[in-house]
């Protein structure tokens, strides 16, 4: 704990609960091994947190439409969790630099409109998106280095869409679309050793995977 | 004048829908799979020894593979009515199987 204290400093503004709509929050964290978190309810909400530094945490959760969550870390060993629920036109976008980290968003219930952008830059990272009972949406991922991982998964969909983009050696990209109508999922890697997998279920659905190296192996399935 | 007009309006309405696809299907293809109520799976690769599997259950679907490189290795497994697998390799040691 001390050496926690010594080594970093946190500065969190307008954090905690809010409740009521066209809110704000920041975060901004210098350091290593920070926890901060903010919770929103209400119309129009925003979610803004930065870290610098070495295993620091960020959650961020709004309930409410066209609210907006943005998460950037720079370091290593570093998590943003971004949850949006009963989120019509919601987006969340989640940036990391470094290696190790994990990003994670979900949106659920009701949403239409809604966007995940997620981007990792660095080695051994993972992006996981999340987004169920929705229709008119995209999650977008995209990631630089090797030995990454890009999880994208959209339940009880519909005219909505998967982009995943991976450069680099050793990456993974899986998306799946379950119970939807007039989809579409697209992975592009450019590099070695990759793997692309999309497994759709429902109608008049769309998958594409364009790769550009050797080495590499995709998987379309589609029921 | 006014039949050129309403010519030039379904011409251009052509172009337009295709953009909105987000996918490398062309847009025959496309308007055959929305006819059909199926779906679409295209997959290309650039390199070599590189692997393709498309596996699709149900009707009216569309599966493409197209591969440049050497040592590559494709496969569309498809089990329903009215499929259509296309297969495209270019390079030497390559294996198919649809």
């Amino acid at each position: 704990m001390r050496k926690i204290l010594l080594a970093s400093v946190a500065l969190i503004g307008l954090s905690g609960a809010a409740f009521a709509g066209g809110n704000v929050a920041y975060i901004d964290q210098v350091g290593g091994n920070n926890n901060a978190e903010t919770m929103q309810t209400g119309v129009g909400g925003s979610a803004y947190g930065r870290s610098e530094g070495n295993g620091n945490t960020l959650r961020q959760t709004q309930s409410g439409a066209r609210g907006t969550v943005d998460a950037q870390q720079w370091g290593n060993g570093n998590t943003a969790v971004s949850t949006q629920s009963n989120a019509n036109s919601g987006k969340v976008e989640q940036r990391q630099n470094g290696d190790r980290n994990a990003a994670t968003a979900k949106q659920t219930n009701t949403i239409f409109d809604s966007t995940i952008t997620q981007h990792q830059s660095g080695n051994d990272n993972r992006a996981t998106a999340e987004q169920l009972s929705v229709s008119a949406s995209r999650i977008s991922q995209s990631q630089t280095g090797a030995g990454n991982e890009a999880i994208a998964y959209q339940g009880l969909v519909g005219l909505s869409q998967i982009t995943q983009g991976q450069n680099g050696i050793g990456n993974y990209a899986n998306s799946k679309q379950e119970n939807g109508v007039s989809l579409t999922a697209s992975i592009q890697q450019t590099g070695n050793y990759n793997s692309a997998v999309t497994d759709q279920s429902g109608l008049v659905n769309q998958a594409g995977v364009m790769q550009y190296g050797t080495s590499n192996y995709a998987r379309i399935t589609q029921r | 004048m006014r039949r050129i007009l309403a010519a030039m309006a379904v011409i251009m309405a052509g172009p337009a829908a295709a953009q909105d696809s987000r996918v490398t299907t062309d847009q025959v293809t496309q308007r055959a799979i929305a006819r059909a109520g199926g779906s679409v799976a295209d997959t290309m690769q650039s390199g070599d020894s590189n692997k393709a599997d498309t596996v699709q259950s149900g009707s009216g679907n569309v599966a493409t593979i197209t591969q440049s490189g050497s040592g590559n290795v494709a496969a569309i497994n498809q089990q329903g009515m009215a499929l259509r697998a296309e297969g495209t390799q270019q390079g030497v040691g390559l294996g198919y199987s649809i």
